[in-house]
């Protein structure tokens, strides 16, 4: 168990260190990102692959049409799913972003890093994959979007040429722009690990002051996608997220088919614009000499509720905001347009990847696997149970049939049977027919929790009665 | 009121000098950018108010003298300047120059043009320290439907459009010059990001108080797939005054004639 105090001593050292680095080799005399000579002695020249991580923000895996969503065109990220593995059963490890990106950097879950929620500081003896990766001969760059508190950003990556701003409207080009500047003048004597977040489609957190006022458009009028099949949904939720439902409920509630309509144009939007510039990240890597040398890892911190279950914006265990798109592609290493709906793959499991391809160890008690067996068809011992945490105390689990959600402090849990009502269009766990499955769920969150390295949390946060 | 008024209208300025949009004009924008909300939870406590919208950067654009009939150039400097947090001085800069030959009609197609991209470090900041990436230029090219952009690489990145091609920066051009109507165009953010199939749609008058003088305003929204809505608001000169989007919007506070 770790306790709170180090994290607030961290923070303050972290700030003295960088107020007095006046030079880059101060920089790298203290900088976890500091290339490490001796690992750069390999025999040869270093040919390992460099690796992208690509990631969006708030993308749910319904939004777009290469999973069959008939209100937008993404034709750049359909393309990068016809050269990739998509993984269909994929979840963030916690559907907001602070959390959602700290555990991709850690590859341990929020309970356990300390980001718990947005703005938490993040655990200072985690290291991070952009530390990992630079110790290990890599040549690592940050660009867009990082969110992990308590982390600067140049003690992960060597070189950041740009941090995220508010509004992906404002900068995603840029970001994409800031990529090929990379790609142009980069280090070739060793491999990258290029980190890219782009920003949108987060943007529609803003969208409801224009949603809330008629389309402004009759002649596009007939582009308003109507209400989402869930629109109307079993209210029996736990008494946490029915608080925050109840809330946006209201908010919302003098919204017409027209209103929700609009914010969903808006969001698909969004969507829209920032494939085209994955398309443009992909057309600068496809023209470069590093092409077929890269592998690609796509996806989302989380997803969007946009009007699916009444909901907005994420933070919830719904489909819409927990499922994330993953596709991973290796030119002439791994297989195309391969749509596994099988296996249950984390975010979590992106670290793993990323070393396993770096062909380094990873750091110890990471709690994602590889995915490189999944990708190269080669014998493995998948994960029968996928995990993932919500508000400090939110608790997931799903297997290949069933979901179920608890958080602690509240009575009522959630069982949906994913293969028969996709949309979780009913609560299953007061049904006695389904106690068993609930029991042994918990059972197996209860068994998952106990294999945890959790930190302390104040009680107002993990409202464990 | 027009919904894109919601934050922008107090950072319009108005004029009254004559202008005539279709001469060699010089134009600057200041670029205001919605930030976030008014307040935000940093370390467990409520902190605020912040403005929500901060000027972040500016756009300047010279024409040469032509009429419709002609090709015409223009020089952009494009300067995004801004930092990750509402309170922070700038922290970085990126720079998009550009010079472009375009038709003076027909929305303002692009037929060459050279651009310049950079990324700079401005202020070392508490959180981050930014590193300069080297600048890196592109020649594009646009005819017989198809839009060549010629970078570092030797295989060149190209679109195929359709429908008339414009630029942000031509297309403000052609609006004010009266070159535009209703309709659909193929469009070249930033010179790279290729968003086509845009509708060009004419907008409802509108009067609004600019420095205390009602102000007639009328527009073009340009909407459509892969892009926020567009409003591009002119006076009665022809002036645009304003491009608003949802979270960034640029205010006219220069225009001549050249």
């Amino acid at each position: 168990m770790h306790s709170e105090s180090q994290f607030k001593n961290c923070g303050r050292r972290d700030f003295l260190k960088t107020s007095s680095a006046l030079s880059l080799a101060a920089f790298f005399s203290y900088s976890e990102a500091a290339p490490q000579n001796f690992l750069n002695e390999r025999n040869g020249p270093d040919n390992r692959p460099n690796l992208l991580f690509l990631n969006l923000d708030q993308l749910s895996h319904l939004a777009l049409s290469c999973h069959g969503n008939p209100h937008l065109k993404t034709p750049n990220i359909d393309r990068l799913a016809q050269r990739s593995v998509d993984f269909s059963k994929s979840y963030t490890p916690d559907p907001i972003c602070c959390p959602a990106r700290a555990s991709w950097a850690t590859g341990r879950f929020p309970s356990e890093n300390n980001v718990v929620a947005n703005n938490r500081q993040l655990r200072p003896d985690l290291p991070d994959y952009g530390q990992w990766l630079g110790k290990n001969g890599y040549q690592t760059v940050h660009i867009g979007k990082w969110h992990v508190p308590g982390r600067p950003l140049h003690n992960s990556f060597q070189l950041v040429p740009h941090n995220s701003h508010p509004q992906g409207e404002y900068s995603d080009n840029l970001v994409a722009l800031t990529f090929e500047a990379f790609l142009q003048n980069r280090d070739t004597t060793r491999p990258f690990f290029a980190q890219v977040g782009l920003m949108n489609p987060h943007d529609c957190g803003n969208a409801p002051r224009h949603a809330m006022q008629d389309f402004p458009f009759p002649e596009l009028k007939h582009e308003l996608p109507p209400y989402p099949p869930n629109f109307d949904f079993d209210r029996r939720e736990p008494e946490q997220l029915k608080r925050m439902h109840d809330g946006l409920m209201k908010f919302t509630e003098a919204w017409t088919e027209e209103n929700w309509g609009h914010q969903a144009w808006l969001y698909y939007r969004m969507v829209e614009m920032v494939d085209v510039n994955v398309g443009y990240i992909l057309d600068t890597l496809e023209r470069s000499p590093d092409h077929e040398n890269t592998l690609i890892i796509f996806t989302s911190d989380h997803g969007e509720g946009n009007g699916f279950h009444r909901m907005l914006f994420k933070d919830n265990f719904y489909e819409e905001s927990v499922r994330v798109p993953t596709m991973v592609c290796f030119p002439g290493k791994t297989p195309e347009a391969i749509l596994d709906e099988e296996h249950l793959v984390s975010g979590l499991d992106f670290f793993p990847t990323l070393c396993d391809y770096a062909e380094i160890d990873p750091p110890a008690d990471l709690r994602g696997k590889s995915l490189r067996p999944l990708l190269e068809g080669k014998k493995h011992d998948w994960r029968r149970y996928l995990h993932a945490q919500s508000k400090a105390s939110g608790r997931m689990v799903v297997d290949e049939r069933f979901k179920f959600v608890r958080y602690y402090g509240s009575k009522t849990t959630q069982l949906f049977d994913l293969n028969a009502d996709p949309h979780e269009t009913k609560n299953l766990a007061m049904e006695p027919a389904f106690a068993e499955h609930c029991e042994r769920m918990a059972e197996e969150i209860d068994r998952h929790e106990a294999s945890l390295d959790n930190v302390e949390l104040p009680a107002s946060l993990s409202k464990r009665s | 009121m027009h919904l894109s008024f919601d934050l922008y209208p107090q950072y319009l300025k108005r004029f009254s000098d004559a202008f005539n949009p279709k001469k060699a004009t010089r134009l600057r924008y200041q670029i205001h950018a919605m930030r976030n909300y008014a307040y935000r939870t940093e370390n467990g406590k409520r902190t605020g108010p912040f403005p929500q919208v901060r000027p972040e950067g500016s756009l300047e654009l010279e024409t040469n003298n032509a009429d419709l009939k002609q090709s015409k150039t223009i020089q952009v400097r494009h300067i995004r300047s801004w930092s990750t947090w509402t309170n922070q001085k700038h922290s970085s800069a990126q720079t998009l120059e550009a010079r472009i030959r375009y038709e003076a009609k027909n929305y303002g197609h692009p037929s060459e043009w050279d651009m310049r991209y950079r990324s700079d470090p401005v202020l070392p900041v508490k959180s981050y320290r930014y590193t300069a990436t080297a600048p890196f230029q592109h020649k594009g090219f646009a005819s017989e439907k198809k839009i060549s952009i010629q970078g570092d690489s030797k295989t060149p990145i190209e679109y195929k459009f359709q429908s008339p091609l414009s630029t942000f920066y031509t297309l403000i051009d052609c609006m004010q010059s009266g070159a535009v109507k209703p309709g659909t165009i193929d469009y070249l953010d930033d010179l790279t990001m290729f968003r086509p199939g845009l509708n060009l749609l004419e907008l409802p008058d509108q009067t609004i108080e600019i420095e205390g003088t009602p102000t007639d305003l009328h527009g073009f929204a340009l909407a459509g797939p892969a892009i926020l809505p567009l409003y591009f608001w002119m006076d009665s000169q022809s002036r645009i005054l304003a491009i608003i989007g949802r979270n960034v919007a640029y205010t006219l506070t220069h225009a001549e004639n050249s």
